[in-house]
C-alpha cells in the first residue's frame, strides 16, 4: 500500500503492507487506516493501478495506491 | 547473444581513419554500454590536459545496454566527451530513434577524435562507414540540416540523424547535438565539441538485428509493465496541480511513494504537469533562484497550466521502444505569428527557464524560444539560466542598454528576452559574451563568484530547488557532471524502492522532511545508492522517467539478467554502477578538477536564506553533506577523490596505480 505520509501508520507496516480481513472493500480499508470523514473524500485511490470505488473488493495481494495532492517526498 | 554487439567504432576526422575493435565481454560485465562503455573508452583515449575543443578530445555516441532488446522504455544514446564547461567528464543522453540506429548499424558506439579540415558529416550502415563533405548543410539550423540528410541518403532505409544547429557550429559551450527533430543531448557542452571538430552530423541506416539471451523472459517483464501503464490514468486535470503543490510545499513528513503515479502524469501531459506544481511547492527556481512563488505568483504561474498547452498538442509520440510517451507535437503558428507551425511540446525545464527563473509570464514566448533553442541546438536549462544571470547584470549595472544594444533587460521582459535568446544564437553583441554560459559571462564581466553567478562547477542547474529537496543538491555538487537534475533526488528514491533488491541502500520508511537538511550516513548512503542505480540506467540504455516507476515495476535487474543471461544479483548490478561512477570521477581527476569546486553556488543553499515562500528559511549544508556522500561511496571524504582501496575492490587496479 502507498499511503499519504499524513495517515496514521500505526495499520502499516515498515514495508506498507497492511493486513485486513477476507473480502474487505475499500471502506473497510479506510476506517482501519482511521483517515478522518473531510479527507476521505478528496483522496483518489487506485487498485492494482485502476482506479477504484468505495464498494471495491480487496483481495490478498492487491496493490492500492492513493493520491491525495501527492503521497509524500 | 547478450543484448550487445561487441564491437565499436573509430573514426579519426583528421586523418579520416575508420576503423572497428572488438570490444571483450569482459568490459560489458564491468561497465555495460551506454555511459560506462563511453566513460571506459574515453578514459583510455583522451590524454590529461586535452583541449575539449581540440583534436584529441574524443566524442562517443552510445548505444545502451538493453537497446534494441525487448525491453521497454531503454532507447536512450549517450553523447560523451571531455566538457568543454567544466573541463572534466561531459555526457548528455537523448531519446528518439538514434539509440536503436547505432546498433542497427553494427556497434554499441562511434567514437570520434581529430578536426576535420573543411565540414563533414559521418554514414554509417551495415555495410559501410564514410566521412562525406557536409558544406552544404553547415550554416542550416538541426531541424533543416536533419531534414535534408534524409533526403539525401534516403535508399533503402530512412537514416537517423544526430546534428548540430548552428550554436553547435558557433562552438557556444552550451549547445547540444540533436535529432529525430528538435530533441537535444543537451548538457555538459557536446554540441561546442562537436563543432569544434566539424562534424555536422552523424548519420545512420543499418538494419542489423539486435539479439539478446533470452528474449521470452524479457519480454513477459516488458507486458507486464506496458499492461500497467496502459490501464494507470490520472482522472483529474492540471488546474488541480497548483493546488496540490501548495499542499506538497507543506509537507512536515515523507514516505515512499509509488513511482507508477509518475506514468499517469508524463503519458498525459508529459513534464509539463509540473509546471504549476513546481512553483507552488517551491520546487521551481524564481527569480534567478532569488525569489518565489510570492514573486511569481498567480497571475504569472496561471499561464503555465499545462492544460494550455494540452489545447494545442496536435499529436503525441513515443521514442523507441517505449511505453510511457511523454512526447508531443504543439501547434505554434498562432504564438508565433506563423514563424514557426509546429514545435516539441516544451519541457518543464523549458517552461521554468523561460518562465519563472526570468519571471516571464506570456507563454507564447516560451514556445517561440523553444523552437528557436531546438533548431540552433542549443540547451534550454542553460540559456535560461543566463538569461537570468544577464538580467540581474542589468539589474546591478553590469550589463548596461548600450550594452545591450538597446534592450531593456528587465525580470519578465518577455520580447528583450527573445531578443537576447536571438542574439546568444548568433553569438551577436552581447549574445556572444552570454553565448558559453554563466561561467565563462560571468568571468570576462568580472563577476565571478557573485551571488547571481548561479552555477554548480560552470554547469547551469537543472530547474529542481535544492533548497526544497537537498538530495538533489548532493548530486548536483558531487556528480562528475555537475548541476544535473537527472541524477536523483529525495523523492525519486522514495521512489525507486531500491532497499527492495538492494541489500545495503536504506529503506526511506516515514521521516520528517526537516531530517534531510541534516548530513548524516543513512542520507549519504541514499544518494549514494542513487548515483549507482542511476549510471546502471545510463548504461542500459535506460529512462529517467522508467526509473522513477520503482524497481518493482521497471526491473532493471531482471531485464539485465534476461538480456545478457548473466544471472547477477541487484547487489553485483550496483557495483558496476559504483564502478561507473567512480570512473567518471576519475576522469575528472585524470584531468586536474578539484571535486569540491563542483560545489552549488550559494544561493542554491539557501544561503542567505529566502525570505518567503515554501523554502523560506532553509538552507543546506552542502560542504558537509558532499564530504559524508564522498565518504559513503569510499572516495576521500575531504577531497573528493576514490580511494586506492575502493579502487582496488572495483577491480580498477590499473586506475589505481596510474594515480598512485
Amino acid at each position: 500500500m502507498f499511503v499519504p505520509a499524513f495517515i496514521n501508520h500505526e495499520n502499516v507496516d515498515c514495508d506498507g503492507f497492511v493486513t485486513i480481513n477476507d473480502s474487505a472493500k475499500m471502506t473497510d480499508l479506510y476506517r482501519q487506516l482511521k483517515l478522518p470523514f473531510p479527507l476521505r473524500l478528496s483522496i483518489l485511490f487506485f487498485v492494482n493501478y485502476e482506479q477504484a470505488k468505495w464498494n471495491t473488493r480487496l483481495k490478498d495481494g492487491d496493490t492500492i495506491t492513493f493520491l491525495f495532492p501527492v503521497t509524500g517526498g | 547473444m547478450k543484448g550487445y554487439i561487441g564491437k565499436i567504432l573509430f573514426v579519426n576526422l583528421s586523418t579520416g581513419d575508420i576503423r572497428s575493435e572488438t570490444v571483450p565481454d569482459e568490459v560489458y560485465e564491468q561497465y555495460l554500454a551506454g555511459v560506462g562503455l563511453g566513460v571506459h573508452t574515453l578514459y583510455q583515449h583522451i590524454p590529461p590536459g586535452a583541449d575539449p575543443l581540440g583534436p584529441d578530445n574524443m566524442l562517443g555516441f552510445v548505444s545502451g545496454l538493453l537497446t534494441g532488446t525487448p525491453s521497454v522504455v531503454t532507447g536512450r544514446w549517450m553523447a560523451v566527451f571531455k566538457s568543454p564547461i567544466t573541463g572534466g567528464w561531459g555526457d548528455s543522453n537523448c531519446g528518439g530513434n538514434f539509440s536503436p540506429a547505432i546498433k542497427q548499424c553494427g556497434y554499441d558506439g562511434i567514437f570520434i577524435n581529430g578536426i576535420s579540415e573543411k565540414p563533414v558529416y559521418l554514414y554509417v550502415d551495415h555495410k559501410i562507414a564514410a566521412l562525406r563533405p557536409a558544406d552544404h548543410i553547415w550554416g542550416l539550423d538541426a531541424v533543416d540540416a536533419e531534414n535534408l540528410i534524409k533526403k539525401e541518403c534516403h535508399k533503402t532505409k530512412k537514416p537517423v540523424v544526430a546534428v548540430i544547429g548552428t550554436s553547435g557550429e558557433k562552438i557556444s559551450y552550451i549547445s547540444g547535438i540533436v535529432n529525430d527533430g528538435g530533441r537535444i543531448a543537451a548538457r555538459s557542452g557536446g554540441g561546442a565539441v562537436m563543432g569544434s571538430k566539424r562534424l555536422k552530423a552523424v548519420v545512420l541506416a543499418g538494419t542489423k538485428p539486435t539479439g539478446c539471451a533470452d528474449p521470452k523472459s524479457m519480454k513477459v517483464i516488458s507486458k507486464e509493465l506496458s499492461a500497467k501503464i496502459r490501464k494507470a490514468n490520472m482522472p483529474v486535470r492540471g488546474g488541480i496541480f497548483s493546488l496540490m503543490g501548495v499542499v506538497m510545499g507543506g509537507m512536515k513528513r515523507a514516505l515512499p511513494m509509488d513511482g507508477m503515479l509518475v506514468s499517469m502524469l508524463m503519458k498525459r501531459w508529459g513534464t509539463i504537469s509540473n509546471n504549476t506544481l513546481g512553483v507552488t511547492s517551491g520546487d521551481s527556481p524564481i527569480k534567478n533562484w532569488a525569489g518565489s512563488v510570492v514573486d511569481y505568483n498567480w497571475p504569472y504561474f496561471r499561464n503555465l497550466n499545462p492544460e494550455k498547452i494540452m489545447k494545442i498538442e496536435s499529436s503525441k509520440y513515443h521514442c523507441y521502444a517505449c511505453a510511457i510517451g511523454c512526447g508531443g507535437i504543439v501547434d505554434i503558428a498562432k504564438a508565433t505569428n506563423g514563424v514557426f507551425i509546429h514545435t516539441h511540446k516544451p519541457e518543464y525545464e523549458t517552461m521554468m527557464a523561460f518562465g519563472g527563473l526570468v519571471m516571464n509570464k506570456d507563454l507564447n514566448t516560451i514556445l517561440y524560444i523553444n523552437e528557436l533553442l531546438n533548431r540552433a541546438g542549443m540547451d534550454c536549462i542553460s540559456a535560461g539560466g543566463t538569461v537570468a544571470f544577464a538580467i540581474e547584470c542589468y539589474e546591478n549595472g553590469i550589463i548596461t542598454k548600450a550594452m545591450a544594444e538597446g534592450l531593456e533587460l528587465n525580470w519578465g521582459n518577455s520580447q528583450a528576452i527573445v531578443a537576447l535568446v536571438k542574439m546568444m544564437i548568433a553569438r551577436e553583441g552581447i549574445g556572444d559574451l552570454l553565448a558559453d554560459g554563466v561561467k565563462v559571462a560571468s568571468r570576462k564581466l568580472g563577476v565571478s563568484g557573485k551571488p547571481f553567478a548561479v552555477t554548480a562547477g560552470g554547469q547551469e542547474p537543472g530547474m529542481h530547488d535544492s533548497r526544497m529537496d537537498p538530495a538533489i543538491g548532493i548530486h548536483y555538487s558531487v556528480d562528475p557532471t555537475p548541476g544535473r537534475h537527472t541524477i536523483g533526488s529525495g523523492q525519486y528514491y522514495d521512489m525507486l524502492h531500491l532497499w527492495e533488491k538492494v541489500s545495503w541502500a536504506p529503506n526511506s520508511g516515514v521521516y520528517l522532511k526537516a531530517d534531510e537538511y541534516i548530513p548524516n550516513e543513512k542520507t549519504a548512503l541514499k544518494t549514494v545508492a542513487m548515483s549507482c542505480y542511476k549510471e546502471l540506467t545510463d548504461g542500459a540504455g535506460g529512462c529517467l522517467f522508467a526509473m522513477v516507476l520503482g524497481v518493482n515495476h521497471w526491473r532493471l535487474f531482471d531485464w539485465l539478467n534476461a538480456g545478457t543471461g548473466w544471472q547477477k544479483t541487484p547487489d553485483e548490478y550496483m557495483i558496476i554502477g559504483k564502478r561507473i561512477q567512480t570512473l567518471r570521477q576519475m576522469f575528472g581527476i585524470k584531468h586536474g578538477i578539484d571535486p569540491m569546486s563542483f560545489k552549488m553556488s550559494a544561493r542554491m543553499a539557501g544561503k542567505p536564506p529566502l525570505q518567503a515562500g515554501p523554502n523560506k528559511g532553509k538552507t543546506v549544508p552542502i560542504k558537509e553533506m558532499m564530504h559524508s556522500h564522498w565518504k559513503a561511496f569510499g572516495w576521500d571524504e575531504k577531497t573528493g577523490i576514490p580511494t586506492r582501496a575502493t579502487l582496488m575492490e572495483l577491480g580498477m587496479e590499473k586506475i589505481a596505480l596510474e594515480n598512485q
